[in-house]
């Protein structure tokens, strides 16, 4: 049979085109070009209002070499990441566990732990701040009544960010719905046969449940480090940074570079350091991830 | 059929997408009838913000062709807002500008020239051009009109005073009486506590030039911590009576505590436009007035209050210009205006401020000593909040907050103050 060399798209490709061009207008528009313009300021000196000086790798070297905040808020971002990631991923589990035993009224707590996902960020995290008051905030009020007398959860260096990480438990209603959705996957027959065979509910767990709910797992660990690794707006809102930078992020550092000490191609070079952080930190978890997330037609 | 219907159901999509973008304003009006857009940009609390739409509308009711579009944004976040318009040349016609971050954008061409609109005018006989030319211009080119100035002073819960025996301040007073005063008044725990002083998030822009020899100097890019007495003296007051318990420690979040309004304050570091929310929030629950801020009697000077000065200025943008100096001058040079911006600051139209009717109009709320805030302009310094400027403050705040936290001591902090702000500087 003779080949024909394809030299114009087929009228299928071309509706194609056509459909996916407003979403690729916008992505091109809102974030492709975005990116492209803050990769070429990276790597230059601008503070926002005169035209961009060329200035090289000056910004990265800077980054790398000079700015002693720059070691520490990524160290502040890693503390960050580092325990609330893993207590996300481990109550989200519990949480999803416990609602999928179908009990009367886990509507209603599905519901109640879902809720302060869909609340404005900012709002709750003022409201979070009159919880954390020292003199009158509910918290310590309520210890007051068993004779203990509340530090200053966010004016106390030790405690601030424990505080903020303490806070985004109550947001993980996302993770835990599709922790639920995959728990809801897992065939029954798997743990019927394994009830036959006697197991008890942590052999069941370790080797029916978690494997099967791995690949969620997986999703949620990475959503969770991607979104850990830019957390701004709580130590924004909340600290400034503070006290004494013991909550001072990244992403302030590089909003700070940008909107408050007027570098913005410094900004833009930590932000692609911070990119560069993430995908490096992402391919090992994804390189990690043949050892422990099993996929369903693999296992078949 | 269904093959036409999919593409016009496709280009229905993309010409809504573009239609989304923002389309150019060919308005080139020259009279009064033809219909004029203006952009106004401004920011302040809840009052503040109600204040400044409320002279937007009533230009807009004076002017039925014009019509003021209005970008807001809160007092934290508007200095992110100005760079943001300035990187993007988005600057609305008309907008607000600080005093304090004005002199990062000297230089910028994104200003509209006011001198030739002031002397076609005659401005200079409605505003002081000295606090113009100080505060708003810059080699000639004046950036900003004012609109009102605001400075700090203390409020005092007369309540509070009375029930603990003590006179009331006078404007003679001295840090040592303030002191004693908060003392005295500071009493309870936990919920029930009543604080004698209340800072807010003041001291970490006061502690800069207390007394008069500020911690750097703006104009040769020098530090001057290390053995600086006044500043080691500024920073000493607020961390003790903050560590003594006489004030709450606010310096890192957001203010939580309700404020001097609650009646739970003896005293509170208040600024111009916080009278507005005391006049409506206090009522009749207790007495205050205001006094000027103590003298120390070590220096000999009064504590200085950080000055403000609000101007509008003019984008050089703007495709109705006249308009927007019409605009301007309605809330800069119209007593009625500046009449109803008095809750929030001294007004900058000299023939209003230097009336009786000013120093006895309380917009309807209760009475306090005006005067206070307008002689504080004899007290003023100016500070800095952007660039490297920014970057040093925040290094004394850091140090200050270990401070707060006794992990390092005043002599400390301001050696690591003083090594830290130079390297800055020489960055710069």
């Amino acid at each position: 049979m003779k080949k024909h060399k394809v030299t114009s798209l087929t009228n299928t490709s071309r509706l194609f085109y056509l459909f996916i061009a407003p979403w690729l207008i916008g992505f091109c528009v809102f974030t492709f070009f975005p990116m492209v313009f803050s990769l070429f300021t990276s790597f230059t000196s601008w503070n926002g209002l005169s035209v961009p000086e060329f200035i090289g790798f000056k910004n990265y070297v800077n980054i790398l070499t000079k700015d002693t905040m720059f070691i520490s808020s990524l160290l502040k971002t890693l503390y960050y990441v580092g325990v609330s990631v893993p207590l996300n991923i481990i109550f989200s589990i519990i949480l999803a566990l416990l609602l999928n035993k179908r009990l009367p009224g886990s509507n209603v707590f599905r519901s109640i732990f879902y809720l302060p996902t869909i609340c404005s960020g900012v709002a709750l995290y003022i409201a979070w701040l009159y919880l954390y008051n020292q003199n009158s905030g509910f918290i310590n009020v309520l210890l007051s009544f068993i004779g203990i007398e509340g530090p200053g959860w966010l004016t106390n260096i030790d405690l601030a960010m424990p505080s903020i990480i303490f806070m985004g438990m109550f947001t993980i209603g996302t993770s835990m719905t599709i922790v639920l959705a995959g728990l809801q996957n897992v065939p029954h027959s798997y743990y019927e046969a394994a009830d036959l065979d006697g197991a008890g509910a942590f052999y069941k767990f370790k080797n029916i449940t978690f494997p099967m709910i791995s690949p969620v797992i997986f999703f949620n660990l990475l959503m969770a480090l991607i979104k850990g690794l830019q957390v701004f707006t709580q130590p924004y809102v909340m600290t400034e940074g503070g006290p004494a930078n013991a909550t001072y992020v990244y992403g302030l550092h590089l909003y700070k570079s940008a909107f408050l000490y007027s570098k913005f191609g410094y900004a833009s070079a930590l932000a692609w350091v911070l990119f560069i952080i993430l995908i490096a930190l992402s391919i090992a978890i994804f390189a990690t991830s043949k050892f422990w997330v099993f996929y369903r037609e693999d296992v078949n | 059929m269904k093959k036409l219907l999919s593409v016009f159901l496709s280009m229905a999509m993309i010409i809504g997408v573009v239609a989304g973008c923002k389309t150019s304003n060919n308005a080139n009006s020259s009279s009064k009838s033809e219909k004029v857009n203006l952009t106004f940009g401004f920011w302040g609390d809840t009052k503040e913000a109600d204040m400044k739409m409320a002279l937007a509308n009533a230009y807009m009711d004076k002017n039925p062709n014009v019509t003021i579009e209005f970008e807001y944004t809160d007092g934290a976040g508007y200095l992110t807002k100005m760079q943001t318009w300035f990187s993007s040349n988005t600057a609305p016609d008309v907008f607000g500008v600080p005093s304090d971050t004005l002199f990062q954008f000297l230089g910028n061409d994104k200003f509209e020239d006011l001198s030739s609109y002031i002397n076609n005018d005659s401005m200079d006989k409605e505003w002081n051009m000295d606090t113009v030319n100080s505060v708003y211009s810059s080699d000639g080119k004046v950036y900003a009109a004012p609109f009102i100035s605001k400075t700090f002073a203390i409020a005092y819960n007369k309540n509070l005073f009375d029930k603990a025996e003590l006179a009331y301040p006078t404007n003679d007073w001295t840090e040592d009486d303030m002191l004693k005063a908060a003392k005295a008044i500071t009493s309870g725990t936990g919920i029930d506590k009543v604080h004698g002083l209340r800072w807010g998030v003041r001291p970490t822009e006061f502690y800069r030039n207390l007394y008069g020899d500020a911690v750097y100097d703006t104009t040769t890019d020098k530090m001057n911590a290390a053995n600086n007495k006044q500043f080691k003296h500024a920073v000493s007051l607020f961390s003790d009576t903050i560590k003594q318990g006489l004030a709450p420690n606010e310096t890192s979040a957001a203010v939580s505590t309700g404020g001097f309004e609650t009646g739970k304050f003896g005293m509170q570091l208040c600024a111009t436009w916080d009278i507005a929310t005391f006049q409506s929030m206090i009522g009749n629950s207790f007495n205050w007035d205001v006094v000027m801020l103590p003298m120390n009697t070590e220096f000999n000077t009064r504590m200085l209050t950080t000055y403000r000065g609000n101007g509008w200025s003019m984008s050089s943008s703007a495709k109705e210009k006249q308009v927007a100096w019409d605009f301007i001058k309605f809330m800069s040079a119209n007593k009625e205006s500046q009449k109803t911006a008095q809750s929030f600051g001294i007004p900058e139209l000299v023939s209003y401020a230097n009336s009786d009717e000013y120093k006895n109009d309380f917009a309807g709320g209760s009475e306090y000593n005006k005067q206070v805030f307008i002689d504080m302009l004899n007290y003023k310094t100016g500070f800095r909040n952007l660039g490297v400027y920014a970057q040093i403050n925040d290094v004394i705040k850091s140090q200050y907050e270990l401070l707060l936290a006794d992990k390092t001591t005043v002599d400390a902090m301001a050696t690591e103050v003083q090594k830290q702000g130079e390297a800055l500087f020489a960055t710069k």
